[in-house]
């Protein structure tokens, strides 16, 4: 195991050790409470000159009060509050990242991105894809990242065009077609299908985590609780780290049961000529055309021969 | 008190409360003191509330220094504990991949580590920070949390390539 995955699986198992650990509820308040009582007894015991008679009182102070590591989390009576503490904090506003919050930001910032290019890179492709139109294009990577085959689609009213370039082959292909009923529109990627705890499963904010030197929040998709696998039922657990920004989605990862985490890096690109550009797949010069493969049962045809690697 | 500086200690504690108890928590690895050293590192904290520009990574800070107390204090008898827990094999579901039981593995090797060590890689590693934050929570110098953190790495590798936890009862004495 080299460093890089040591330090990944180390990361991913003190997630999982200690992802559903919360606060207790009250520990800011109990934390208030014994910081006065503290205070207080330190104020007095300073105030008393002989030490022996300090000691003694500052410990029947704490007692009297239940204790510096008092468990119940009293409320400080008026006396406590009346300390030397001043303001000064109250402008450290920070959003309250709760899975409903998160989640809400999250739903909105793809919406508003729904205008925007995606481009996801994975091991083995790079794809982009525009919802507006439900054109895209997908590069196949072959051995040292080179491109090895291209697959574009557009859509003209109910018409679909799809061309197919093979850098290995040097030859291409196209095929225009009538759909019925309109295209579907791919929705943006890392769209987060749940707003809470539910049967659906459970969403947890894992909190904010620095991904390639950007701050990201780190949100955990998991089985509901009490959920047991079986041989033949799992339920994988999906990360998705949302820029801490525009809480847009920079990447996901699925955790599956024994395989090695997909991974998936998203990028929102505006929709300006050169990345509009993106979408169209155009065949080298000198690449021969061939006619399309035979079709599949669904009326496609055979997608299945592109040579896809990883 | 301030009613602004007392909203603004509660804000913090929501947001950051989860992540100081899971940092407490992986330190000590105990759910009842990671709650009882995130307590005494909050009360702390509230202390020095209106004289800190910056109080997450002195939060962090107290949680640290919290667990290793508590690390101290009980001495002994967490160590035999600890090589009681050690000698027993992990009790595991029918169904669990290798994936499960190497992070299990993992877990209870960081738990192994001195708790300096083990502290600079949940720091590192897990919260991410740059080494010259950890430096400053931990109160080392950023040539000891590369240290420790290079050593911390490779006693992680090497437990995790023996199939047999080494056990030195000496050290559990």
């Amino acid at each position: 195991m080299n460093e890089t995955r040591l330090i990944e699986e180390l990361r991913a198992a003190l997630d999982e050790e200690a992802g559903a650990v919360r606060a207790p509820a009250g520990a800011a308040g109990r934390a208030r409470a014994g910081a006065r009582r503290r205070r207080l007894a330190h104020g007095l015991a300073a105030g008393v000159p002989a030490a022996g008679l300090t000691a003694g009182l500052a410990v029947g102070l704490v007692i009297a009060l239940g204790g510096s590591h008092s468990p119940a989390g009293h409320p400080a009576g008026p006396a406590g509050q009346r300390t030397s503490v001043t303001a000064g904090a109250s402008a450290r506003q920070t959003p309250v990242l709760t899975v409903a919050y998160v989640t809400g930001r999250a739903r909105a910032a793809l919406d508003s991105a729904s205008g925007s290019i995606v481009m996801t890179s994975a091991h083995g492709y790079v794809e982009w894809s525009d919802p507006a139109t439900a054109a895209g294009r997908i590069d196949v990577l072959g051995p040292g990242g080179r491109v090895a085959a291209s697959e574009g689609v557009t859509y003209s009213g109910h018409t679909r065009q799809l061309i197919y370039v093979d850098d290995k082959t040097r030859t291409w292909w196209q095929l225009t077609s009538r759909v019925s009923g309109l295209p579907v529109k791919p929705a943006p990627a890392g769209v987060l299908p749940v707003t809470g705890n539910s049967a659906s499963g459970q969403v947890t904010i894992l909190g904010h985590r620095k991904l390639d030197g950007k701050d990201t929040i780190l949100v955990q998709y998991g089985p509901p609780k009490g959920f047991k696998p079986t041989a033949y039922v799992s339920w994988p657990t999906e990360r998705v780290w949302l820029d801490a920004t525009t809480y847009l989605p920079v990447r996901i990862k699925i955790f599956g049961t024994g395989t090695v985490g997909s991974e998936q890096n998203l990028a929102y690109l505006p929709a300006t000529p050169p990345n509009l550009a993106k979408l169209t797949v155009t065949p080298p010069a000198g690449f021969k055309q061939v006619p399309p493969p035979p079709f599949r049962g669904d009326g496609r045809p055979g997608l299945g021969q592109i040579p896809f690697s990883g | 008190m301030h009613r602004n500086t007392t909203a603004a200690f509660d804000e913090f504690v929501r947001v950051h409360g989860d992540s100081l108890i899971r940092l407490a928590y992986v330190l000590c690895g105990d759910r009842g003191r990671a709650e009882d050293a995130t307590q005494e590192a909050l009360t702390r904290l509230f202390l020095r509330w209106a004289r800190i520009d910056d109080p997450l990574p002195y939060a962090r800070r107290c949680v640290v220094n919290a667990t290793n107390d508590q690390g101290r204090r009980s001495g002994r008898r967490e160590r035999r504990e600890l090589l009681a827990a050690q000698r027993q094999p992990p009790e595991l579901p029918a169904f669990v991949d290798d994936q499960v039981v190497d992070r299990d593995r993992l877990v209870r090797a960081l738990r192994r580590l001195p708790h300096g060590q083990r502290a600079v890689i949940v720091l590192r590693y897990w919260h991410q920070l740059p080494e010259p934050e950890i430096a400053s929570i931990l109160g080392n110098s950023v040539g000891t949390v590369k240290s420790q953190a290079s050593r911390a790495l490779a006693r992680l590798r090497a437990e995790l390539q023996s199939d047999l936890i080494p056990v030195n009862p000496r050290e559990y004495r």
